[in-house]
């Protein structure tokens, strides 16, 4: 029993410790700041394009990761795969960007559609930060619904603001991912021939 | 000498050790392995801290041993040289742990 205990202690280390590098690339936080620009642009012009223009770094967030963090990392399958926690984190994160969308439909006003969207954000990274304590993503569910919510509410954040607030993240995912590419050169993959 | 002396029993199970094990690079190795399905070479070179040379040498002792099988594959379409531990590697692993015990026991049920 011991032996399994301390077995799944190293696996859980382990599995943090991968998880945590493999986000520290600051794609994330490239991502997000792309997101926040284009929610400033929309909230500013009311043009619908700029909210998809927002969200068009999510269909290379795949591609990003295979081409620049894989292959620096390397690849591991753990024994024990996607956790209960992670079902209900999946589960809760679902319903509240059904809800989201539903009440942005019923409200119809743009303020209307992104304070429920904030609200589930924040949901679903709040519970990513419970499960995995990557510490980042508390910062962003944090800064997105005093954004939105609170800011935008009481009329003390311009889209400008937002605009700059996504640039400087925008900056920062990019000083991130220089300093990742510098700690983590890619290896040569594959055993090499050390026999004389 | 008796088979009943325990003193023999207790120098019977040091010889017992298994030496590919014995290494800590390679029993470095065989964990970081045993809590995984599979893993790539650079994977196992950031989590060990060992050079590409020196995990490749130990990695062909574990091969030879039969505790470990090394396959070339795709991940994401990214050619890979994936490892994971055998069955035979998995068993290796647990009597080593046993025989280590019992020697450790031993050890310090002679010096109490």
């Amino acid at each position: 029993m011991t032996k399994n205990h301390n077995l799944q202690e190293i696996e859980m280390k382990l599995k943090n410790k991968a998880y945590l590098t493999f986000h520290g690339d600051g794609i994330l936080d490239l991502l997000m700041g792309w997101n926040l620009i284009g929610v400033g642009l929309f909230l500013y012009t009311h043009s619908i394009i700029f909210s998809y223009i927002g969200l068009l770094p999510l269909f290379f967030l795949k591609g990003l990761k295979t081409r620049i963090t894989l292959p620096r990392l390397g690849h591991a399958q753990f024994r024990t795969r996607r956790t209960p926690s992670m079902w209900i984190i999946g589960s809760i994160g679902g319903v509240l960007l059904l809800v989201a969308i539903a009440s942005g439909f019923i409200l119809k006003d743009s303020l209307g559609f992104v304070v429920p969207i904030a609200l589930a954000i924040f949901g679903i990274a709040f519970l990513m930060v419970l499960n995995s304590g990557f510490n980042r993503v508390l910062a962003y569910a944090i800064l997105i619904p005093l954004l939105f919510v609170v800011g935008l509410r009481l009329r003390f954040l311009s889209p400008p603001m937002i605009i700059t607030v996504g640039a400087s993240l925008i900056l920062y995912g990019i000083w991130i991912l220089v300093k990742f590419i510098q700690d983590n050169p890619i290896l040569d993959e594959g055993i090499v021939d050390v026999s004389e | 000498m008796s088979q009943n002396n325990p003193e023999d029993n207790y120098l019977q199970r040091v010889d017992e050790i298994d030496r590919t094990i014995h290494s800590p690079t390679r029993l470095k190795i065989l964990i970081v392995l045993s809590t995984l399905v599979n893993a790539d070479f650079t994977f196992l070179t950031r989590t060990t801290g060992l050079t590409r040379g020196n995990l490749s040498a130990n990695l062909r002792k574990l091969e030879e041993a039969g505790y470990i099988a090394i396959e070339k594959g795709y991940i994401e379409r990214v050619p890979r040289t994936l490892v994971e531990l055998t069955n035979e590697g998995r068993n290796a692993l647990q009597t080593y742990n046993e025989n280590m015990r019992a020697v450790l026991d031993d050890l310090l049920n002679q010096n109490n």
